[in-house]
């Protein structure tokens, strides 16, 4: 039967083996990178597009080289929001380049090179596995091969027709993507010199490469010539500014790989080299074991798999994807999500603030902020180790009820990183505390024209229009209580008087205390503790936060300090009495020695205050106040 | 092959059938004989109703803001045929053809909007007659924005832009990612004409310069200007140097304050391509600032305040909210290019306020400006509005005569230009919410009356409900500018420039010219 012959049985392993490469490429995409992430950005990816629905965003983009091409990947980069969505576009687009590279290595008689193919699958796992966003130029790169491949098709044998052919595909091209034209021009250039021994017409093809884009690009689009022949490839400006250069070398990588390959082959037949191989290659080639075509297919099928996993290995980074996960959380106030995705960075500042809003909100700040070991500007994101975080700030804030600086947050933020909805529910809800109701109905009126936000947006705008005041929504009150009214401006020489300022607003911002307190605890300064310890009685603990038990314990023990419960309800608990005498016995074992007493400390005293103020009194007092 | 051409035929009948029904169904008379009249006017998006309108003007779409299945739209006057437009949806598009044939045939007549709603019951019912004027008077053709997100200390993506009024395309002038996002700032033009133009552009990659064009030539002066002005002649502009620190407030809805804590006034001699500096307009211990000139180029008008502070260092600087600028102007003889002695025109002290950017019509007789509760920069103060001052009647009683705009709202008014006819005051303002500026028109009438602002028409009558821009510094001109984007911004990105020595350091030159 057909299907058992050998040509076929040898098409089927191969297409097995890409089904299976590209399944496992997509399986990974979706559920060990999780794209999702990458459409969040977490304030590292500045250069992702919005996209709306409506015709005039669409207009804008038809006016310059390549303006189509983006307006497609902006559309496609949307679908990240899910993460097997974007996935699948993702693989769908790496499929479509191996193939082309498949069909173009073919193409110039080269099937010994078809391997070349699965170079840029790699390629582009290592750009995800570092939660990087190339898509607009990679996608500009698909589009010209596919060009590549139409032009292949269009097999004419006459020169004049292939001619012909060739610039009508260039200026439609040169339109559609820009600068990445080059890559067609070359390439198709040497193909014409590989294939069809042409040199008159690959040498017209690659003075092409200078012509189309000078004559498109700076004549009809008015563009600059250092622009015209670099839009939408990774080498153009805007690129460089709105992306920080991790993974760009595989960028140039995927630009680079198949013309210089192709070039390199062209040398190699114009001078007929001879490939000498290591003998120990010739030998083990020659065994008839190696010879037999399934062992080579499992054999190829193995290193391609091995070479995978290496490239994956290497380039996946497990603390940045952590750093994308908690902000992603954080974002959504996923609060005990963000403490497990904490755990695989644990030391860096942003996660560490997103940890401290987590363990507020879960009720746990004043009991494990101290084994964070963070510096008090941390809390906030301010001082002179913080600046310009305003992607990371703005929830902070917001979250106290400052939210003049929120807005501020915001403001730089979406200059910076675009209108992305994430800044803009936040404007919306900032206009809708302050009653900025149609500023508020503008930024939710733009979040109506997305793709995914549109309900919540809708909600909101009948929300204003059935309740103006917005009486009945609980978030906005919440916030409204907690905004400043008093005059002054948006810089506070320290973090404890900003936080002062705002519970001399609402003596019931929790978060304002916990933040104040747990800034004391951090610098040591217990005497600013004890006198704003009375407002414990504004709000309704049902015990002491474990750190704060074991600060009072240690002003108690001070004879100059005074005690701080006296004639209060609640009372310190007798775990932590027992720690108290616990860690001070403990201490005292190591006669003084107090680093040795730091390395040696038991591991569940650890985390106590006592350990904190013993072992960190100097570090930070007085620098982040 | 014959498959195939049956195929096609196909294809081609069916969008041939598709175009016909489309245009039958387009172009077909309705006649409402039954209606119900209700009492109200409509509500309509953006309010078009009561208004004075240039003969010239692009169709005023608007969003009808009843509820219906269906809406029919009748916009006629006393002559020529009118429009019907017959719409499933509340967005009421006017054909451009139609509407420029309509008005051009009743200038200085009414025009009228009947609007008739299809209720769910299938009843059709028709509203109170919208009415508007057309004036006699056209308005420039051109208007020029600078469009930008409301920022604080940073930007990005900025430019100016160019308006038709008579139609809705807007192009852009110069687009600040032609020299890596640095910034377009203020931009002025000579007598409402694009052969002389000015524009202050700040980039950290192309040094901070002034871009001049007169007709085919651009070049530019690297420093840092701020706001100019053209004198009438075209030989000369008055430039000022400013700086103007962005402070935060924790506590006010609009959180951005501007105070200006160093300015002078220089001027730029186009011919001699020198800057000179009077020492009545670059006064240490004085903030100069919005230099204007009158249309007959005799006197210059500007703001002034005494600097309340000795650190300039400092911003906010002390004392900062009791900076209220009065209302001068200086005479000025270009001939012999000698200038005569500042005379107040409207004093803080009197109207409590501080005045900014004086601007005269034209014709010479207004002189229009904005007041708000103190510092230089309006567009930040919600209480800013404009005022008019009747510059004949303030010369013949030697008192100041002005009055607060009738187009003033809730929210700040700035930003203000006169069309070349004097009839006409486009101005921005943030009405409706306090964060974006749009741009409004109004007619003046010989009185110095302002009828009701409209908003510049759109395509889409809900398009600024969700747009992120703010419109800034609108400019009328006759006619558009001739430099392409990529001519002026190569002038920037180059690195020839006009020299010129300016013994300036600071805000306040250390020596006087």
């Amino acid at each position: 039967m057909d299907i058992f012959k050998k040509d076929h049985l040898e098409e089927l392993g191969t297409a097995c083996r890409g089904f299976a490469f590209f399944t496992l490429f997509y399986l990974y995409l979706w559920l060990y990178v999780d794209i999702h992430l990458i459409y969040h950005g977490a304030g590292k990816i500045r250069y992702f597009p919005v996209f709306y629905k409506d015709w005039l965003f669409f207009r804008e983009y038809m006016s310059y080289p390549g303006g189509l091409v983006e307006y497609v990947s902006a559309f496609l980069s949307q679908f990240f929001y899910f993460s097997w969505t974007g996935s699948f576009i993702i693989t769908l687009q790496v499929w479509v380049i191996g193939t082309f590279v498949n069909s173009f290595i073919e193409s110039v008689n080269a099937s010994h090179l078809k391997w070349l193919r699965f170079i840029p699958p790699i390629f582009f796992l290592v750009l995800y596995s570092q939660y990087t966003f190339y898509f607009t130029t990679t996608m500009a790169l698909t589009v010209a091969f596919c060009f590549i491949w139409l032009y292949m098709k269009f097999n004419f044998k006459n020169k004049s027709l292939r001619l012909i052919v060739f610039f009508i595909l260039s200026a439609i091209l040169y339109a559609l993507v820009g600068g990445a034209y080059i890559v067609f021009a070359l390439l198709c250039g040497m193909y014409e010199l590989l294939s069809k021994r042409q040199w008159r017409t690959s040498l017209i093809y690659l003075l092409s490469t200078l012509i189309i884009p000078y004559i498109e690009g700076v004549f009809i689009y008015r563009f600059s010539s250092i622009d015209a022949f670099t839009i939408l490839t990774p080498i153009f400006w805007k690129f460089k500014i709105y992306n920080k250069t991790d993974g760009v070398m595989f960028v140039y990588g995927l630009y680079l790989f198949l013309p210089l390959i192709t070039f390199a082959l062209i040398i190699w037949r114009i001078f007929n080299i001879r490939l000498v191989l290591p003998k120990f290659i010739c030998k083990v080639s020659e065994i008839s074991f190696i010879k037999n075509k399934n062992i080579r297919w499992f054999i190829d099928t193995s290193f391609l798999f091995l070479v995978s996993a290496v490239a994956v290995y290497f380039s996946f980074d497990s603390k940045q994807k952590a750093f994308f996960a908690v902000d992603y959380y954080a974002y959504n106030r996923m609060w005990p999500q963000v403490l497990k995705a904490a755990r695989d960075n644990p030391k860096h500042d942003i996660v560490i603030a997103a940890v401290n809003r987590a363990l507020y909100h879960s009720g746990q700040l004043g009991n494990t902020a101290i084994a964070l070991r963070q510096n008090p500007g941390t809390l906030l994101l301010v001082g002179k180790y913080h600046k310009d975080l305003y992607w990371y700030q703005f929830d902070i804030f917001l979250d106290l009820g400052y939210v003049n600086k929120a807005e501020h947050d915001l403001a730089e933020a979406l200059e910076f990183y675009g209108e992305r909805p994430q800044l803009l529910q936040r404007m919306a809800l900032i206009n809708m505390v302050k009653g900025n109701l149609g500023t508020a109905r503008i930024y939710l009126g733009v979040l109506n024209k997305m793709l995914f936000y549109s309900e919540w947006a809708n909600e909101y705008l009948n929300r204003i229009e059935s309740d103006p005041t917005l009486s009945m929504d609980k978030q906005v009150q919440h916030l409204r209580s907690l905004v400043i009214d008093r005059e002054h401006l948006l810089n506070y020489p320290t973090i404890d008087a900003l936080l002062l300022e705002l519970l001399k607003k609402n003596r019931h911002n929790r978060m304002a205390f916990e933040y104040l307190m747990t800034c004391y605890l951090l610098m040591n300064d217990l005497n600013s503790f004890a006198k704003n310890f009375d407002r414990f009685e504004d709000f309704k603990y049902l015990r002491i936060p474990r750190l704060f038990e074991e600060a009072i314990l240690i002003i108690g023990s001070d004879p100059s300090g005074r005690v701080l419960l006296q004639g209060k309800k609640l009372k310190i608990s007798t775990q932590t009495f027992q720690r108290f005498n616990s860690f001070f016995k403990t201490l005292n074992t190591f006669k003084g020695d107090k680093s040795k007493a730091f390395r040696e400390f038991p591991d569940d005293l650890r985390n106590s205050y006592f350990f904190y103020y013993t072992f960190f009194k100097n570090v930070y007092s007085g620098e982040e106040k | 092959m014959r498959k195939r051409y049956r195929y096609f035929s196909i294809i081609v009948l069916f969008i041939l059938t598709a175009s016909v029904i489309f245009f039958i169904s387009n172009n077909r008379k309705v006649s409402i004989d039954r209606y119900s009249s209700m009492k109200q006017l409509p509500k309509i998006h953006p309010d078009y109703c009561e208004t004075v309108i240039p003969p010239n003007i692009a169709p005023l779409n608007f969003l009808v803001e009843e509820k219906g299945i269906q809406y029919f739209v009748k916009v006629h006057s006393k002559q020529g045929t009118p429009i019907e437009i017959l719409s499933r949806t509340p967005k009421i598009k006017i054909s451009e053809d139609s509407w420029h044939e309509l008005l051009s045939l009743n200038r200085g007549q009414e025009l009228l909007i009947d609007i008739f709603v299809k209720a769910e019951n299938k009843e059709w019912n028709k509203f109170q007659t919208i009415t508007n004027k057309i004036a006699n008077e056209e308005i420039d053709a051109f208007l020029l924005y600078r469009k930008i997100h409301p920022s604080h200390n940073t930007w990005c993506e900025m430019g100016l832009y160019q308006r038709n009024l008579q139609n809705f395309r807007e192009t852009p002038v110069l687009k600040n990612d032609r020299y890596k996002y640095g910034c377009a700032h203020c931009h002025t033009f000579c007598n409402n004409s694009t052969d002389k133009i000015s524009i202050s552009t700040r980039s950290g990659d192309y040094k901070s310069s002034l871009l001049i064009v007169e007709g085919d030539k651009i070049y530019k002066i690297v420093e840092k200007f701020g706001f100019t002005s053209w004198h009438p002649s075209g030989r000369l502009l008055a430039l000022t140097v400013n700086y103007p620190p962005l402070i935060l407030h924790a506590n006010r809805n609009e959180m951005r304050d501007i105070v200006d804590v160093d300015s002078w006034i220089g001027f730029y001699y186009i011919d001699s391509e020198e800057i000179k500096t009077i020492p009545q307009l670059s006064r240490k211990d004085w903030l100069e600032n919005y230099p204007t000139w009158s249309p007959d180029g005799r006197y210059l008008y500007f703001c002034n305040a005494k600097m309340l502070w000795t650190d300039t260092k400092t911003a906010p600087p002390e004392h900062y909210q009791e900076s209220k600028y009065s209302l001068y102007r200086i005479s000025y003889d270009i001939e012999k290019d000698q200038w005569g002695e500042i005379e107040p025109i409207l004093l803080a002290d009197k109207t409590g306020l501080s005045m900014n950017q004086p601007r005269v019509s034209p014709d010479g007789r207004w002189l229009t400006f904005s007041m708000c509760g103190y510092s230089c920069w309006p567009s930040y103060h919600p209480d800013s509005d404009l005022y008019i001052l009747d510059l004949k009647t303030t010369e013949e009683t030697g008192k100041p005569v002005y009055r607060k705009m009738e187009i003033n709202s809730d929210e700040c008014e700035s930003w203000h230009t006169w069309s070349s006819n004097s009839r006409w005051v486009v101005f921005s303002s943030k009405k409706g919410n306090p964060l974006f500026n749009r741009t409004y028109i109004s007619y003046v009438d010989e009185s110095g009356k302002l009828y009701k602002a409209f908003v510049v028409p759109h395509i889409d009558p809900t398009f600024y409900d969700s747009y992120l821009i703010t419109y800034t510094i609108p400019e009328l001109v006759t006619e558009p500018v001739k430099a392409t984007g990529e001519k002026l911004a190569r002038v920037i990105r180059s690195i020839e420039n006009l020299p010129v020595d300016m013994a300036i350091t600071g805000a306040t030159p250390k020596k006087e010219n």
